[in-house]
């Protein structure tokens, strides 16, 4: 930021108490927040350059593709199923917005924020307003779901520096274009798939993902691995970004030899995990991989994933959905069942999905059929919960919610435009199965949303016979983006 | 500074506050009713839906003018002292909330909805375009769906 060019007349706004410059914006304080978000509408400032201005969607593309590994080279004769596949960025879009409450004296310091790293959080708060971390109280709170994005600490820091420069405790709140503008997102990715096969069998299964760098600086839930995680070039967490990769992203199948692998692409954007981390681009990808595998076999996708999974449990988890859903049951034409698999966190999930895509511009999702095994279940309606809600995120990332990438901005700035799913866009029925497993408790949380990716994606392409490759499938600028 | 006399959840109040102020934040800030959330200020994500004269409005586009000498009713002023509202029990029976910031707009939704019919079809459902990050749209589907029923 170079400079606030009308401090004076905000200041002399009804209401407005201070203009508080800090090192990532301007903070207006007044006594109610309709009369600060007036004055900081009516703010003129002059801005400094950002980290992306020349960038745009298609150049983040082109340098994804680029960076994505060339496949292994194969002779002519072996047969072969490949995709290429990209996914936009996606907005976290909390209901809530950043938010924290400072209260910063002299001598001492209270800070009440949704916080999912707060230790990391404590000690970034008590070097920014220069007070010894005893002297420093953070109270988390209950905060509005948002999926990644409170891994990040920023409100906190921002409402504790803004309390010590204006001298009085402190509400902040970010407005929800900042949120959804200058918040974070899923990073993009490429992908490039290929399977090849012979007497029906699969006998490689490549993989290769090039990502947007994921900001992991947040740690993982102490100081002592956001300390580990701050290294110096980039966002600098290449080493540990590949470690999380490669232990999440796993092949449920016996498809021969796998390999997947991650690239980052470093880009200084405003990065974070996003429910369920790389698991709903990469996997929904290798889903769609496998019902054209499938198709080439001549095989059902329910029987061919049956066909390949590994273990007993997975497969129980399949027949359930397919069982439950009536699996193959005849749908007038424009509609179609489609079915995805993914197994984590030592729980696995498999959901059937129907969709109406009559109009192809405007696919509903009809009904779901979810069924997990998580082990031992603590909560069954909380677990319940979780999938249902990775479904909806599914079905918003799949189908129309995403951010267009405007020479360095999300052209979106509110809910009417980043389309994330409403009551009209959802399932008018979903029966969820939770099938008792061991004794040991999986996890649920991220659980639920690659599979659902898979089927909603595979059930697009049965019903539309196309061979989706670029998510959200629906993504036109169908609004007037407001001024920057 | 005008001041504005309105009743919110049975009380009759009065404001300092300019004619302009959006009603959510004179109930927020200065009357230190929480219930109505802020999700964009501009009347797309529903989260702070409210009742003024007893149907569905977002106070963050009604200022506080207009609802001078009108009965404002937000989630707080929804149960009968301890009873709740049959649409509360029927949210509670099916555990709708998820992180809960969208409920209180989706409970008021639902509510001026069961006013206007008392048997909605899947279609009117489909007509409350509250946004729920969470995803909880299923559920509230049935809850709707069981409070019709026992409202009768
Ligand atoms: S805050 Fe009122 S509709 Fe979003
Ligand atoms: S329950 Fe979290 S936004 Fe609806």
């Amino acid at each position: 930021m170079k400079a606030v060019n009308n401090e004076a007349a905000v200041r002399a706004m009804s209401g407005v108490l201070d203009v508080v410059t800090i090192d990532t914006g301007v903070a207006v304080v007044a006594e109610t927040f309709g009369q600060a978000l007036d004055g900081k509408e009516a703010l003129d400032v002059t801005w400094g350059p950002g980290t992306v201005d020349a960038l745009s969607d298609q150049d983040i593309r082109a340098k994804l593709k680029a960076a994505t590994p060339s496949l292994d080279v194969l002779g002519l004769l072996v047969k072969k199923v490949e995709g290429e596949f990209d996914f936009t960025f996606a907005s976290h879009a909390p209901l809530e917005t950043n938010s924290a409450v400072a209260d910063v004296r002299a001598d001492r310091a209270e800070v009440w924020s949704g916080l999912k790293s707060p230790i990391a959080a404590w000690a970034a708060i008590a070097e920014a307003v220069d007070l010894p971390v005893s002297k420093v109280t953070v109270h988390v709170v209950q905060a509005g779901g948002s999926f990644g994005r409170r891994l990040f600490h920023d409100a906190a820091l921002e409402a504790a520096v803004v309390s010590k420069k204006s001298g009085r405790p402190v509400r902040l709140m970010w407005s929800r274009i900042d949120d959804m503008r200058h918040g974070r997102m899923r990073p993009a990715t490429h992908h490039r798939i290929r399977a090849t096969y012979a007497a029906g069998q699969v006998l490689t299964f490549e993989h290769r993902v090039a990502a947007v760098e994921t900001d992991f600086r947040h740690g993982l839930g102490d100081a002592l691995t956001a300390a580990a995680a701050s290294l110096p070039a980039g966002i600098g967490n290449a080493t540990f970004a590949q470690t999380l990769f490669l232990t999440t992203v796993k092949s449920p199948y016996h498809f021969g030899i796998t390999t997947q692998t991650l690239t980052e692409v470093s880009i200084p954007m405003h990065t974070g995990s996003w429910r369920s981390v790389y698991s709903a681009n990469t996997r929904g990808a290798e889903e769609i991989v496998v019902d054209e595998l499938a198709a080439r076999l001549g095989k059902d996708p329910v029987a061919f994933r049956r066909e390949f999974l590994r273990t007993a449990r997975q497969r129980a988890v399949l027949d359930k959905v397919a069982e439950e859903g009536e699996w193959g049951r005849d749908l007038p034409d424009g509609r179609a069942q489609g079915v995805g698999f993914h197994d984590e966190y030592k729980s696995c999930t498999a959901c059937l999905v129907e969709i109406d895509a009559t109009d192809p511009r405007k696919p509903r999702v009809t009904k779901a059929v979810v069924a997990a095994d998580v082990g031992r279940v603590v909560n069954p309606r909380g677990l319940e919960a979780q999938l249902l809600g990775g479904l909806t995120d599914a079905i918003s990332t799949t189908l129309r919610a995403g951010l267009h990438i405007d020479t360095g901005l999300p052209l979106e700035g509110s809910h009417s435009q980043f389309h994330y799913a409403r009551q009209k866009d959802c399932p008018k029925d979903v029966p969820i199965h939770v099938i008792e497993g061991g004794d040991e408790p999986g996890g649920a949380g991220e659980l639920g949303v690659p599979a659902a990716v898979g089927a909603v994606a595979n059930a697009y392409a049965r019903a539309t016979g196309t061979r989706p490759r670029s998510f959200p499938v629906t993504f036109d600028v169908d609004f007037t983006p407001f001024p920057r | 500074m005008p001041s504005h006399t309105f009743t919110v959840n049975g009380e009759t109040v009065t404001v300092e506050a300019p004619d302009d102020l959006p009603l959510l934040w004179a109930l927020r800030d200065l009357l230190g009713i929480h219930g109505p959330k802020y999700g964009c200020g501009i009347d797309v994500c529903k989260a702070c839906t409210s009742h003024l004269d007893g149907e569905a409005v977002r106070p963050c586009v009604v200022s506080v003018s207009e609802a001078g000498g009108r009965r404002v009713t937000t989630i707080e002023g929804l149960a009968d002292g301890e009873e709740l509202h049959p649409v509360q029990e029927a949210w509670l029976e099916q555990d709708v909330a998820q992180c809960g910031y969208c409920q209180p707009g989706q409970i008021m939704a639902a509510v001026a909805l069961l006013k206007r019919t008392r048997n909605p079809t899947d279609a009117d459902i489909d007509e409350i375009a509250n946004v729920c990050r969470c995803g909880t749209y299923f559920r509230i589907r049935e809850a709707i769906k069981s409070a019709a029923a026992k409202m009768g």
